[in-house]
């Protein structure tokens, strides 16, 4: 009898391509998330991927990573079909993903985030090897060894009696049916037992960290410690340390320090030359020109136009054309570079004192202004956002609110000063806040889009005062909605249905619709696109033309200088210097007094 | 103020998009039709429950030859107390809170108006007096989860024993010598529209929709929703946890005195383990009536008036077969059904990952 084995490997697919997907669609609810998607990923290449919020892009992630089931459609990695069980899985079998969402878990350290669910690895007692016992599926004649993906063909010639194997000691091989064969006995690891040893642990991690070249803290640290961006490090390390084929960087740039991104871009290179794959995922069109070699536009749900560099088909117009498929017209940022704001002080903080973070901090806003706060995303200036909400408590100093009043006996108008201490307060006296971290403090995701618009403005919406009718909220939360475009197919969808723009937008209408007189917006165009970017800067100006106040924190420099009135730069807590709206200025000038 | 900014600075338009665009809105309008129809039946789940249950309940009453009158006003009568308490309670769910110590502050008031009776003999004032027990119990909970920030749930299970032993030394002081009970015999409310199902029925319909006003159409309602779907958010939207938690607790405090009442009116005898199994009643109920215990957007005032009377039918069926008769293994039923539910609904939680 003849017996041939036969050990699976590594197919190889045409062009270099490493992953494929084939007509893929997927829907959650009412949202037509894919629709008939056919994709494909080359090793050695960083594939980047674009579209508008609510493309699709995450999606086809999330799908290929099992986070998601497709609807419909096949998948390929190496040659093999790809059925991903979760992300897990998928990251213990080469694809790994970094997603857009705060994936640390708290109140541990950074190894321990690092090693997730992989504690067994540093036990101190390993456990005893055991032979990988083969099995036969007999209705395709396969010998599978553990798992599916090591599969030995058997193909019997002539007789198909019961099958048997044992091994052959001392050359260690398989014998089957008195056979010997070429195929190694491999031994299975018996499961690790004892003590988790924290040192040893602490120690991979270091090592990991040090691969992605970050020093600043190492595997003991425990992750509060740890800021937000850089929490987004540790989930890089996370993902490198199981050394995928694909890495995909799900819109985390955003959520990353300069220092962190040049981490990121040096890794993602890296795998590029090592033969890997990345599929890299962003709303910065300048950021994923410079480091992808293609660009797959994604629109809708479907695969719109592949560009590539080698090709020289990189046309930033081009490619804006093909995300939002309409020509963009008008401005980007504000046209105008007339800076001269009113001279009435709406909300001021006074040598505003916040341990460890800032001290004796003084900063004014104007009516009819927009203020923007910049530098690193460590110098404190998202906690003084807050702070000016009375989010966070000032140890010293005051945050004012200036407001005009009738006065009850002359009935003329006078500027009274409201102390904010609590953003209770603070909204009583017509102030809005966007938070950058979205998902947890500007909305509640598991709550209808409804809820989250109408919450602000109850007061408008009630009829007597006190009485809330479905008719009057339905009406109001659908002017915000339609006035803001938010892509939805009822406002009695769950927020946490919409994609990160879409979910801005909700952010926005909150605020929007209650006709705050100042806004503090912390990031408002983060993982927001392009079309969508444009509109919220309209926004913003229009806001500001009809006299209401504006801060504007960010990381983004370019968005600073093309918005704002006036530009605050703020070093480790100190107010370093305060440019004014003007054409000539540039990134260069401003990066002195951040760094 | 939105209206000039459309039309000066329209966003991007989805009528100017292409073909693939129209094709893909009709889809999204299918599979919304899809979804609502999806969450209506979810939203009658419950109730469809609870109506099988009352047909296979009348079944087995009339196979048995029961009074059917006597034996249904009987499991009201077991359904109402639940419903009462449940119903204020749903407030403190909504939260995202839970209180275990609700059935003994439930015996707390009713020991208060027993002795208030026994020594005014004033029925309206042993009445008053419910309800301001049930009151000054909700404002020890108050002062110490939301003015000292104690872990409701620690509190909740401290004041369980606390208030069992409040019970105990009034009985011990003002009760009869020797009794471990207060009894009022002869029933002073025998004969009295106190005594009366129709007077349960009354109170837990008008306790229902004024609690339904203040859930559906007051702006508490909606900001209690919110608070529990995301606290930090109503944090930074204005919305005081505080302010909204006490009023939460003094809701419930009125369906609790209103349940002592109830109680005293239909038996006026008071032990120290007077109302304490009610704590778990009335988690399991919330949660069968289709809301979960983590609160929120899901959060239905209709599901702890549906979940205490599918209870109460639930026990009485039980009882009515001799293998499942028994009370401790009622409570293990209850219990399993409770664990099912809360898995079933974490599960389908977990499962739903966010779509993005």
């Amino acid at each position: 009898m003849a017996i041939k084995i036969q050990v699976e490997g590594e197919r190889t697919m045409p062009n270099g391509i490493i992953f494929k997907v084939e007509d893929c669609s997927k829907h959650f609810g009412p949202t037509v998330a894919l629709n008939h998607v056919d994709f494909s990923i080359k090793r050695g290449e960083i594939t980047g991927l674009i579209g508008e919020n609510g493309s699709g892009k995450s999606t086809l992630s999330a799908i290929i990573t099992g986070i998601y089931n497709s609807n419909s459609g096949k998948m390929f990695f190496k040659g093999k079909e790809w059925t991903p069980k979760s992300m897990i899985w998928s990251m213990n079998h080469g694809i790994g993903i970094i997603v857009q969402e705060k994936g640390t878990i708290p109140n541990i350290s950074v190894a321990e985030n690092i090693f997730l669910g992989e504690a067994d690895k540093f036990r101190a007692f390993k456990g005893k090897e055991k032979p990988l016992k083969p099995s036969l599926n007999k209705e395709t004649n396969t010998w599978f060894l553990g798992e599916e993906d090591t599969k030995i063909k058997y193909i019997p010639s002539t007789d198909k009696k019961a099958i048997h194997y044992s091994i052959d000691e001392t050359k260690h091989t398989w014998v089957i049916e008195g056979i010997k064969t070429e195929y190694l006995v491999s031994m299975v690891p018996g499961k690790p037992w004892g003590p988790v040893l924290r040192s040893r642990m602490n120690k991979a991690a270091d090592q990991v960290l040090k691969e992605i070249g970050e020093t600043r803290f190492t595997g003991s640290t425990p992750i509060n410690r740890v800021n937000f961006q850089d929490q987004k490090l540790i989930e890089i390390a996370k993902v490198v340390a199981k050394n995928p084929d694909i890495l995909i960087v799900d819109e985390t740039s955003t959520a990353l320090s300069q220092h962190g991104r040049e981490l990121l871009y040096n890794l993602i290179h890296k795998m590029r030359d090592e033969n890997k794959a990345v599929i890299f995922i962003s709303h910065d069109l300048d950021e994923i020109m410079e480091q992808c070699d293609t660009l797959t536009v994604l629109r809708d749900g479907n695969i719109i136009r592949t560009f590539s560099k080698k090709k020289g088909e990189y046309d930033g117009d081009k490619i804006k054309e093909s995300m939002i498929g309409r020509e963009l017209k008008g401005d980007y940022y504000r046209s105008d570079f007339d800076g001269n704001t009113s001279k009435d002080i709406v909300l001021e903080m006074k040598h505003g004192v916040i341990p460890h973070l800032f001290k004796n901090f003084n900063i004014q806003l104007h009516k009819g202004e927009i203020l923007g706060i910049g530098g690193l995303s460590e110098c404190g200036m998202h906690q003084v956002g807050k702070a000016l909400f009375g989010a966070i408590p000032l140890a010293a100093g005051t945050v004012m609110r200036y407001r005009k009043v009738k006065d009850k006996q002359t009935g003329e108008d006078k500027i009274e000063a409201f102390a904010i201490n609590s953003p209770e307060t603070a909204v009583k006296n017509s102030i809005g806040y966007v938070s950058k971290d979205r998902d947890v403090e500007s909305l509640n995701l598991n709550a209808p889009i409804k809820d989250n618009i109408a919450i602000a403005n109850l007061d408008k919406i009630a009829v007597g005062k006190f009485f809330i009718f479905k008719k009057n909220e339905d009406a109001y939360v659908k002017k915000q909605a339609d006035s803001l475009s938010i892509k939805c197919a009822s406002t009695d969808e769950y927020v946490s249905a919409l994609s990160g723009g879409n979910k801005q937008k909700v952010a926005f209408a909150k605020w929007i619709g209650k006709d705050c007189d100042v806004l503090i917006l912390d990031c408002p165009t983060r993982g927001v696109d392009i079309g969508v970017k444009q509109a919220m800067y309209q926004l913003i100006y229009q806001l500001k033309k009809e006299g209401k106040s504006i801060i504007m924190i960010s990381e983004e420099l370019a968005e600073l200088i093309g918005m704002s009135d006036n530009i605050a730069i703020i070093k480790d807590g100190v107010l370093t210097k305060t440019f004014p709206r003007s054409s000539g200025l540039s990134e260069s000038e401003i990066i002195k007094y951040m760094i | 103020m939105s209206e000039t900014i459309k039309k000066e600075n329209p966003l991007p338009n989805p009528d100017e998009k292409t073909e693939i665009k129209d094709s893909a809105e009709l889809k999204k309008q299918k599979t919304y039709q899809i979804f609502k129809r999806n969450q209506l039946l979810n939203d009658l789940l419950p109730l469809s429950g609870f109506i099988v249950l009352f047909i296979i309940y009348t079944i087995v009453c009339l196979a048995n030859g029961y009074t059917y009158t006597d034996y249904l006003w009987a499991t009201f009568d077991r359904g109402v107390f639940i419903a009462l308490m449940s119903i204020g309670a749903s407030f403190l769910f909504t939260l995202g809170q839970f209180d275990m110590s609700l059935g003994s502050a439930m015996g707390l008031s009713a020991c208060v108006g027993l002795l208030v009776y026994m020594s005014t003999g004033n029925i309206a004032l042993s009445i008053i007096s419910c309800i301001l027990g049930a009151m000054l119990v909700a404002l020890c909970n108050i002062l110490f989860s939301s003015v000292l920030r104690v872990p409701i749930f620690i509190m909740s299970i401290a004041m369980m024993t606390v208030l069992q032993q409040v019970i105990l030394a009034f009985i011990t002081t003002f009760g009869e010598k020797g009794s471990s009970q207060i009894n009022l015999s002869p029933n002073p409310f025998y004969g009295t529209f106190m005594q009366t199902n129709q007077f349960r029925l009354m109170i837990i319909i008008l306790y229902f929709l004024f609690c339904l006003v203040i859930f559906r159409f007051l702006k508490f309602g909606r900001k209690a929703k919110f608070l529990g779907g995301n606290p930090f958010c109503a944090r930074l939207t204005g919305i005081s946890g505080r302010r909204n938690s006490i009023i939460a607790f003094l809701l419930c405090a009125i369906g609790v005195g209103l349940t002592a009442i109830c109680y005293i009116g239909e038996s006026p005898t008071v032990t120290s383990a007077t109302g304490s199994t009610y704590g778990m009643d009335i988690m399991v109920a919330i949660v069968i009536g289709g809301m979960p215990m983590s609160g929120g957007a899901r959060s239905k005032i209709t599901a702890p008036l549906i979940g205490s009377f599918t209870l109460a039918f639930l026990e009485e069926l039980l009882r009515a077969f001799p293998a499942t008769s028994g009370e401790g293994m009622i409570q293990i039923f209850k219990a399993i059904l409770f664990i099912g539910l809360v898995y079933a609904s974490s599960r389908s939680y977990r499962t739903s990952t966010l779509p993005r």
